[in-house]
């Protein structure tokens, strides 16, 4: 180990390093540029998927003869009554994982979005597992997480543990994985178990594809998950 | 950091309206400082930020707790650093490896204990350099760190207990030589 006097001087040339990058006054422009492009390709991002959702629900009802007024459907009271929310099915719902590499492993969330017509909920924390291009479920040692919100330090989401979801809204989960050994080279999927018997959704961004680096092939890779909770962008 | 707003929605509106300039303005300079001490190169520091800054307004509507921003920045720094080594990694698998390669970081000879210290730090690997950066510096307790590093609190002691090591070999060669 290094002597206490060798971990003063350490700190003190850090200190002394970084006491070399003076306060910041100006914005640079370019800066501003590309994150003004950034939030205005998300929001159109947004409303894109919305639209998709909606365009969606809208046909799925049509076919049910809601919009228009088909002899099944009841009008009037019964209607206007909101059904109580059931738990959502694998086939309510579509699935995205989002990641972004970390140091030494990569992390995000998986987007649950309800493209069903009705409103459903999620509780608890899915299963999730991550199988190799070749169809191979790659071993993980899961753990449980804490929610985002937890870890961002605010306030529990109004009626969590239970997730409402809307038509079009999202649940999200966040995920942690760390140390794919041997190093995994090709995309991989990811297979999210609702639970209860709700059935399974497969994972269908791009963004999946992404694994960690093998930094301990001794180690066992891990996986940590979060519990259902509100998209952040929902 | 309850100065930046006081209403969670009001952080969000001004952010997205024009409060990342008020933000880069305030937290910049650590970030900078930050990534100048895990890539030992200002530019790239500076580089790191901005893109930390421009990922960030992409997401500062799904930032719920406002005094949460300097951790959001303090990780993403660090993811980008991250990810800027492992880019250089592939990159220099592919480069001859018969040429001899330059120094990474293009300092004068060493002139001091404190500059074989600066040199000997940036030779260790990144998660090495990142824990004792992020423990000695930001002075964060072993738990923060291992959430940012993705692992767990005694992998952060061990991390540092073998980068301190190992930069003590370092500097002690780099003192023979």
């Amino acid at each position: 180990m290094v002597m206490d006097d060798d971990l003063t001087q350490l700190e003190q040339m850090l200190k002394d390093r970084a006491a070399e990058v003076a306060h910041v006054h100006d914005v640079p422009p370019t800066m501003l540029v590309r994150a003004r492009r950034r939030v205005a390709r998300n929001a159109l991002a947004s409303v894109l998927a919305a639209a998709v959702i909606v365009v969606g629900a809208s046909a799925g009802l049509a076919d049910l003869g809601v919009l228009h007024g088909s002899d099944d459907v009841v009008p009037g009271g019964s209607q206007s009554a909101a059904p109580p929310s059931t738990a959502c099915a694998a086939s309510d719902l579509r699935a995205a994982v989002s990641l972004e590499g970390a140091a030494g492993s990569v992390e995000g969330s998986i987007e649950l979005t309800n493209v069903g017509g009705a409103t459903c909920t999620l509780t608890g924390r899915p299963t999730v597992s991550i199988s190799s291009s070749q169809g191979n479920e790659v071993p993980l040692q899961v753990t449980e997480s804490e929610p985002q919100w937890k870890a961002d330090g605010a306030s529990p989401p109004q009626g969590w543990p239970v997730v409402s979801l809307r038509s079009g809204s999202a649940a999200s989960v966040r995920v942690r994985w760390s140390n794919a050994c041997p190093q995994l080279s090709d995309p991989v999927s990811w297979k999210i178990d609702l639970g209860n018997g709700a059935g399974t959704v497969d994972a269908s961004s791009a963004d999946a594809s992404f694994v960690p680096p093998c930094n301990g092939p001794t180690e066992p890779s891990t996986l940590e998950v979060g519990p259902f909770e509100p998209s952040a962008g929902a | 950091m309850s100065r930046l707003v006081t209403r969670e929605d009001a952080y969000v509106t001004e952010a997205q309206g024009g409060r990342l300039a008020e933000l880069y303005v305030r937290h910049a300079a650590e970030a900078i400082r930050l990534a100048y001490l895990l890539t030992g190169d200002r530019q790239l520091a500076e580089d790191l930020v901005q893109d930390a800054f421009v990922k960030l307004a992409g997401r500062l509507v799904h930032l719920r707790d406002a005094g949460a921003f300097d951790a959001y920045l303090r990780r993403t720094v660090v993811n980008l650093a991250n990810s800027h080594f492992r880019r250089k990694r592939v990159e220099r698998s592919y480069l001859s490896r018969s040429a001899a390669e330059p120094p990474v970081f293009g300092e004068a000879p060493d002139t001091g204990r404190r500059d074989e210290l600066w040199n000997g730090l940036q030779r260790l690997p990144v998660r090495q350099r990142t824990a004792i950066v992020l423990r000695i510096y930001e002075d964060l307790p072993e738990s923060r760190v291992a959430d940012i590093l993705g692992c767990r609190p005694g992998t952060v002691r061990s991390l540092v207990s073998r980068g301190l090591a190992e930069l003590r070999v370092h500097v002690r060669s780099d003192g023979d030589g």
